[in-house]
Order: structure tokens, then sequence, then C-alpha cells
């Protein structure tokens, strides 16, 4: 690297303060310099918040607010920490509604899993369409 | 609890990033856990509320402020002419306005109000989510919950295969 270049001096001799300034300006500095400088901090960015790690409680709130039908299909698919919590967490499971749907489904099989996912903790079930004998001694034996 | 009359306790709650903040006794008592905290003698005047940083714990308070039972409340509303229902429904309309914040606040509060264990907050907080997952399709799902699908894609067919014995 070529040294730097003398200081200019000034011909006639300015008050010191703008010599100084003079003097910077003619300078070739090293390109280091620039890990000395302190940068403004970033502007502020909306940040990001992974809602999947959210506490468990709150993320079993909400999935107990919601329809086991969506339960036990598309949130399990969203990513792999809500299907585990999906899976594994029988408490989601204490008090099953299989209520209101209309689509066509096998809703009797979806109820099965779901009790089957309730390792036996299942406390209430109540469904509005199906329930045959077969599927409350299926129940009764969880 | 408090009343008007009998002078109003304070309690000084305090967040991690040093402000602090004076609140009547039945506000911060909207909060289970900082209740638990002062049944059991273990709140002194001052409350430190880890993790839950000045701009979150305002806007708590806040909402605690105006969701204190009526006798206790520091706002006008605490008049015996206004009927419940018409409380009600102001305390709704109040509520839609609070909640109309971004997502990384709505999600800072739901974790507060999961850890202070504020039911009402923790109801109104969770409802986008709970209603986004019903209404939506998955990449809208994962778009709105800011996560990834972690699957893959031979995973992902397993997982569909899984879910189809119910749609026969």
């Amino acid at each position: 690297m070529p040294p730097p270049p003398p200081p200019s001096r000034a011909v006639a001799p300015p008050p010191p303060r703008r010599r100084q300034r003079r003097r910077l300006k003619g300078r070739t500095y090293n390109i280091h310099v620039f890990n000395y400088y302190r940068y403004p901090p970033p502007p502020p960015v909306e940040e990001e918040r992974d809602w999947t790690e959210l506490p468990l409680d709150v993320t079993l709130k909400i999935f107990r607010c919601l329809d086991p039908v969506e339960l036990l299909g598309r949130v399990g698919r969203v990513c792999r920490l809500w299907r585990g919590a999906t899976r594994d967490e029988p408490e989601l499971w204490r008090r099953i509604h299989m209520g209101g749907c209309s689509r066509d489904l096998r809703l009797d099989v979806f109820a099965r899993e779901a009790a089957r996912r309730s390792s036996g903790r299942c406390e209430a079930f109540s469904g509005d369409y199906f329930g045959d004998d077969d599927f409350l001694s299926f129940l009764a034996d969880q | 609890m408090a009343t008007r009359e009998a002078g109003k306790k304070m309690i000084m709650l305090k967040s991690p990033d040093g402000m602090e903040f004076e609140v009547e006794e039945a506000v911060a008592m909207e909060s289970q856990t900082i209740r638990k905290m002062i049944e059991d003698d273990c709140a002194d005047t001052a409350i430190l509320i880890p993790n839950i940083n000045s701009k979150i714990l305002s806007r708590v308070i806040e909402y605690c402020n105006k969701h204190v039972p009526t006798t206790g409340a520091t706002g006008a509303a605490a008049s015996d002419t206004v009927a419940p229902a018409a409380l009600a429904e102001d305390l709704k309309i109040w509520d839609a306005e609070f909640i109309k914040v971004n997502r990384a606040t709505r999600f800072d509060l739901i974790q507060a109000a999961s850890y202070l264990n504020i039911k009402g907050l923790l109801d109104l907080t969770s409802q986008t989510t709970i209603d986004t997952i019903s209404d939506n399709s998955l990449e809208e799902i994962r778009s709105f919950l800011s996560t990834k699908n972690d699957y893959l894609p031979e995973e992902e067919q397993t997982i569909r295969r899984e879910n189809q014995w119910a749609f026969q």
C-alpha cells in the first residue's frame, strides 16, 4: 500500500482547527478503518416470531378450541412440532366433541383415532351424527 | 378488594428493562399469577415480572385496568347506572381495538397472558390464531404462523396417506 500522501500544509496558516480538517481530507485510509466505525443501528423492522414456538400449554389451549377433525387432519401437517403436540398429549383429548361436521367424512374413524390418542384419559365424549353400540364399547375399552 | 373509600393499595410491577409501573392491587390481581403471589405474601410492594418487557407489560396493565371489576375500576365506567349488557358491549368494542396490533406484539401478548395467567387476555389474543387455523389452507396457516414446513416431501406423502383413511 502506498504511504499516505504527505499532509498538505496550508500555504497561509489558517486557524488551527481548519488546518486539522484539511489534513484529514487529503489522507488515504486503510480499509480496516471501517472495523472501528460505529454504524448506526439498523432501522427497526418488524420482528418475526415463529408461532409454533409458543409455550406448549398455550398451543394446547388453542388446539382445544379447534374441531377434532382439524386437529386430527391439517393441524398435524403444519409442522413436526404440532404433529407431536396432537399425537403425544393425551390431555388434549380429555374431552372430545365430534359435532357439527357435514363434510363427507368417516367421523367414526376420526372419533376412534381421537379416543385412541387420549390414552384412556378421555372423560367426556359427545357426537352429533353417529355413535353405535360398537363405538361405545370401543370407547369403554379405551 | 381495595376500594376507593378505603384507600387503594398500590403494587409496583417492574419489567426486566427497568421500568416500574404502579398499579392498584385489584388491577394487578387480574393476573392469577400475581394474585397468588400477593395472597401467599410472596409479594412485598414491588414484583419483578421476568421476560415481559415494558412495552408489553404496559399493554397488559392497560388491559387489566379496563377489565378489573367496575367497583374498583379507575375509569369513568364505574357508575352504577350503566347496564351490565352495555358494559359488556363496551368492553367487546374496546377489546377489538386493543388487539389491533402487529403479529409480533400479539405473540408477546399471548406469552405474557399465559405467564401471568390472565384468562380473558389469553382468550382474546389466541382467538385470531384459532380462526386462522380453522379457515385457511396449510400454506396460509404456515405463513400466518411464520413457520416453515419442516417435513421432507416423502414424509408429507406418508402423512397425507395416513390421513386418507377417514376420507373414504
